[in-house]
């Protein structure tokens, strides 16, 4: 089997925990343009700070990955254990943003995501943390409530709560947004 | 409800069917809160491909360590902490005709367990494991209280106050140590609570074979109050440190 072609996620970090180069590259390759996207969602223009931290902590702690274990999953949670840190960090800073959506969100960075609408974007800048999670798993990385349920370490109850409150927001942010245009 | 408000129902309750997914398409609102395919990768911009050299160097420098080394490092230098403590403030109580050999022997075993194991458990990987650790909160001082003696002794708060001290300083170099290895791992409430139970045993556990006073208001004020308090302690502490890796 040729190397970084037909191997599983699981088999390359496995390779990549010993120390191997290019099973790194090739992890990275699959996830790391798709994570970007999910960390800008949630912590705006530092999403490639938040992402080169995301994989600097797997380098440093890979040695506390459970062989086997599903690898998006664990690096899902990794970049939003790092978000949560920038975000907490952070929060002193930049005041809490208001009902109004910004007139402009950070430039994004050029991702193969058609339907991506900036106006989503602001509208999802608009809400709680907690909410934004939820729906930037769900919505733009495919996960179940199950899995995000999982990923945040909390219940599945809890994430469908977050979720509904957040898409229920979202759509009234986006009607809003609608009549104003 | 109206078509938007069945849409919002089935997306938050991932029941999506056609009808939503129809509607959804033809609808300003809904459709941006359609959920997307998950997408193929793309290739590495720039921004991307600093990223990835900055990780390959780091991968190249950084040697890999086992979560388990660690842990067993923690484990032994709490082991070998209570053990000299016990031997410096010398075995007064088991000595003590009033002491309930069996119940402490069993107790102290439990003891050494919670500050052996403990921190195995509060280092692993994941997140549910650390969290059993917990259960030890009402436990703990339970046991304290059944191995004792009923007698008090320690009258005053002058007499009393060394037992604190005691739970208090055996623990600190523990405590440090374990903050020190957290700070490479995720920030993690439970986890960062569960080690400072584990840290915090240290202390109960020289001075379960040394006071002489088994009266459970003693044992609960001066040994397993101070043990706790350790633990709330080892939070804001672990919060007001940087953290090196957030893997959980």
């Amino acid at each position: 089997m040729p190397p970084g072609t037909t191997e599983t996620d699981e088999q390359l970090m496995e390779r990549f925990v010993n120390g191997e180069e290019q099973a790194f590259t090739e992890l990275f390759e699959r996830h790391a343009p798709r994570l970007q996207g999910t960390l800008r969602r949630i912590v705006g223009s530092a999403s490639g700070d938040v992402l080169q931290t995301t994989f600097l902590s797997i380098v440093r702690a890979r040695g506390r990955y459970q062989r086997g274990a599903p690898f998006r999953p664990w690096l899902y949670t990794v970049a939003l254990n790092a978000a949560r840190d920038y975000l907490r960090r952070h929060r002193r800073e930049e005041p809490h943003p208001t009902d109004k959506l910004p007139e402009a969100a950070a430039e994004p960075t050029p991702l193969p995501d058609p339907g991506l609408s900036r106006t989503v974007e602001a509208a999802l800048a608009q809400l709680p943390e907690n909410q934004r999670e939820a729906i930037v798993l769900h919505r733009f990385d495919g996960f179940s409530f199950k899995e995000i349920a999982e990923l945040l370490g909390v219940t599945e109850t809890a994430v469908k709560v977050r979720a509904h409150r957040g898409y229920e927001r979202l759509r009234t942010l986006l009607a809003s947004e609608r009549e104003h245009a | 409800m109206n078509e938007c408000d069945r849409f919002l129902e089935a997306v938050a309750s991932d029941r999506l069917d056609e009808a939503a997914r129809a509607h959804a398409r033809g609808c300003a609102v809904c459709g941006p809160l359609l959920p997307e395919q998950p997408m193929p990768a793309a290739a590495a911009g720039p921004e991307l491909e600093a990223v990835r050299n900055r990780a390959l160097e780091a991968l190249r420098t950084t040697p890999l360590r086992p979560w388990t080394q660690d842990a067993a490092r923690v484990a032994l230098l709490q082991a070998a902490v209570a053990l000299v403590v016990t031997v410096l403030i010398g075995p007064r109580n088991w000595k003590s005709p009033m002491a309930h050999h069996m119940a402490l022997a069993v107790v102290g075993a439990v003891l050494l367990v919670v500050v052996t194991l403990g921190s195995v458990v509060a280092l692993a990987p994941g997140r549910r494991l650390p969290r059993w650790m917990l259960a030890l909160v009402p436990v703990v001082p339970l046991l304290l209280v059944l191995s004792g003696n009923g007698v008090h002794t320690a009258t005053t708060m002058r007499a009393a106050l060394p037992c604190l001290v005691t739970v208090v300083l055996t623990a600190v170099i523990p405590l440090a140590v374990g903050l020190a290895l957290l700070r490479g791992m995720a920030l993690d409430t439970a986890r960062t609570a569960a080690l400072g139970l584990s840290a915090g045993a240290t202390g109960l556990f020289a001075l379960h074979w040394n006071c002489t006073d088994g009266s459970a208001s003693h044992l609960l004020a001066y040994h397993a109050l101070p043990w706790l308090a350790l633990a709330l302690l080892a939070i804001p502490l672990r919060r007001a440190l940087s953290t090196e890796s957030h893997v959980p």
